[in-house]
């Protein structure tokens, strides 16, 4: 029994990209695979911070910059892609969260929901084929949502601009 | 991925486990829930 009190009692719902690996999800910035049916914990490998450098801490820690990220908006999420094939999906976040103004660093996560962005070349070719979305929707017993890309706006901060634009900015 | 300014932590416990159980197998299933 958790002698902490929670703060709340539903999870967090936020977007992030991971790339396929092994017919899993993998996370982008880390060579991490997201296993079916098990929560993935946060752990801080590589502090970033002066801080907690060399201390060992729960992750995520307010003083550093660990912990798994989630994006509030889908685009700013696809904005983050660094290579293809990726796939988009909506994630559970839970445990520490911390909230920031454009998503969260969480302890606990789940995949919530992939989808399968309608979208024209040349950004259909950074997205993984919707085959291989269904059949991660599958393994990871989740549903799959479709997105069109032209309806989905992007905010960052105080700029708003169409998910084209953010796409066109960051993978051309 | 950053996420902007931040507020303080908070923690979160679902009632619900947010993650997919395995479904039961039919032979598993106890006999009163099977629909005559």
């Amino acid at each position: 029994v958790s002698a902490v009190v929670p703060d709340k009692i539903s999870p967090e719902e936020g977007w992030r990209l991971w790339s396929v690996g092994a017919g899993l999800l993998r996370s982008l910035h880390k060579d991490e695979l997201w296993h079916p049916q098990v929560a993935v914990r946060a752990s801080c490998r590589e502090p970033r911070t002066r801080t907690l450098a060399d201390v060992p801490h729960a992750s995520p820690a307010a003083a550093c910059m660990c912990g798994i990220y989630a994006a509030a908006d889908p685009a700013v999420a696809l904005g983050h892609a660094i290579d293809g094939p990726v796939v988009l999906g909506r994630v559970a976040l839970w445990g520490t969260v911390i909230t920031g103004t454009d998503g969260w660093r969480a302890e606990l996560a789940y995949p919530k929901a992939l989808a399968i962005v309608t979208t024209p070349q040349p950004f259909a070719s950074k997205l993984a084929p919707a085959s291989v979305v269904r059949e991660l929707s599958v393994t990871y017993r989740i549903p799959v949502e479709e997105i069109e890309l032209p309806g989905v706006t992007s905010v960052h901060g105080d700029r708003a601009e169409p998910l084209s634009a953010v796409l066109r900015r960051v993978w051309m | 991925m950053e996420i902007g300014d931040e507020a303080e932590p908070y923690v979160i416990e679902p009632i619900e486990d947010p993650v997919p159980q395995e479904e039961p197998a039919p032979d598993e299933i106890e006999p009163e829930l099977v629909p005559a």
